[in-house]
């Protein structure tokens, strides 16, 4: 039996190419699975006004696009950042923050930080923000408390796993690839559902699931809502809801 | 569907006694939960209760045949049937008055999550495999579901589970929150010992 070849990593440009090369970031897709790299290794991945600009044109390019089934956030070189390159630097600090509390969270798509080496600072915002965290055992994170390796951020929940370093790569990839074959609506409605549940009550979430469950069953019948038809239609200026037309 | 027994100092156990399909809860079971509990809840003479599956599960979770998309039960049974399981899912756990323990061997997942997350102590043995399974089968887990997860698995935890539909192992489930205690030996047998000692510090 011929092995398929395996697929080419290609460089990201978003779902309609128009994106402009990133600044200071590896943007490349195989498989569903956009593999976003910080990529300053002579500076500990620092991130600038350019890479943090960069990293938030990608992220929100790639929420749009279908193409994008899971997104994996990792460092070239030898760790995950170091953090902001100029601790001044309002615009890198804005995107950044910007990209863990809203584009993160909002996107569609689950995202996975993989993480190595050292992570530090505003990086670890990025990473608590990812849906689901690995780190190397033997990462080095600075939080406010000090210095802390793979296993104690395991149990203080700053990521989801730690594992050997050697098995870093392999345990991410069969993830990704596992979450891009995943139906890509059920993912995005589970992960706004983990968004949401947790400041509802009893009753609210009752008719969350409700609702969600229509909205569901309208998206998966290949239909529009209902609501979004008549939407269209109005802005259209074909009808005149509510008036008589 | 259940099997309810009355043990001595006040220890109530609820048994999910439907093997053959791996405990999942079906509309015979949803209803026969809703009496049992709002019956529980009522009964001042019960001061801890254990849950626990017969047949070496605990519960494969919601009965797909009985309450998705494909289901062949009549429209007002399948009304009736979803009624008593947000009743008991969402109102009857929470407002037990007892101590609540739970046993956990084998396959625990979905619907029952519900079970653990308003449970004060979980036993698992080594056997147990818990989590939300639905995504592998194209479905979106209930919010009340997962909100009931939030209560008892860490961030990290539910997350994982609800996104992958992997499922934990004892420990793991130990490690997140979702379970108290892993056990070598029978968890029930462990558990109506433990309720036996919180119905006697009740009084």
């Amino acid at each position: 039996m011929q092995e398929e070849p395996a697929e080419q990593a290609l460089a990201y440009r978003g779902g309609d190419g128009g994106l402009a090369a990133p600044r200071h970031l590896k943007a490349t897709m195989t498989g569903g699975v956009l593999t976003l790299a910080l990529d300053r290794p002579a500076q500990h991945n620092a991130i600038d006004a350019a890479l943090a600009t960069a990293l938030r044109q990608v992220l929100e390019a790639a929420s749009a696009d279908p193409q994008v089934r899971v997104v994996v956030l990792q460092g070239e070189g030898t760790g995950f950042s170091c953090g902001l390159d100029d601790l001044e630097e309002a615009q890198a600090l804005a995107a950044l923050h910007h990209c863990a509390r809203r584009v993160i969270p909002l996107m569609p798509q689950p995202v996975i930080a993989k993480v190595h080496g050292f992570c530090a600072g505003a990086a670890l915002g990025l990473v608590e923000a990812c849906d689901i965290a690995y780190a190397a055992a033997d990462t080095a994170f600075t939080v406010s408390g000090g210095p802390v390796d793979g296993g104690a951020a395991e149990r203080s929940g700053l990521v989801t796993f730690c594992v050997p370093s050697g098995e870093l790569q392999a345990q991410v990839e069969a993830l990704a690839s596992e979450l891009a074959a995943k139906d890509a609506l059920v993912l995005r409605f589970t992960k706004e559902t983990l968004l949401e549940v947790g400041s509802l009550d009893w009753d609210a979430v009752l008719d969350f699931n409700a609702a969600k469950s229509a909205q569901l069953k309208a998206l998966q019948a290949g239909q529009p809502s209902a609501r979004a038809t008549l939407i269209a239609s109005f802005l259209a200026g074909k009808s005149k809801p509510g008036l008589g037309g | 569907m259940l099997r309810i027994e009355d043990h001595p100092e006040g220890v109530r156990s609820i048994g999910l006694d439907r093997a053959a399909k791996r405990n999942a809860i079906g509309v015979e079971l949803t209803l026969a939960l809703e009496q049992a509990l709002l019956r529980t809840r009522d009964d001042r003479h019960v001061h801890a209760v254990v849950f626990h599956g017969i047949g070496g599960h605990f519960s494969a979770g919601m009965d797909m045949k009985d309450f998705f998309d494909s289901s062949d039960r009549p429209p007002e049974v399948l009304q009736r049937a979803r009624a008593a399981t947000e009743h008991w899912r969402t109102r009857l756990l929470r407002e037990l008055p007892q101590t609540v323990v739970t046993a956990v061997q084998g396959y625990c997942f979905g619907g029952a999550l519900p079970i653990l997350a308003f449970s004060d102590v979980v036993l698992a043995d080594r056997s147990a495999r818990l989590g939300l399974p639905e995504i592998n089968f194209g479905f979106v887990p209930g919010a009340q579901i997962v909100k009931a997860a939030t209560q008892a698995l860490s961030r990290r935890g539910v997350a994982y589970a609800a996104l992958t539909g992997r499922s934990l192992d004892a420990e793991r489930a130990r490690a997140w929150g979702l379970v108290s205690a892993v056990v070598d030996g029978d968890p029930f047998q462990e558990a109506l010992a433990l309720a036996r000692r919180a119905a006697r510090d009740r009084g």
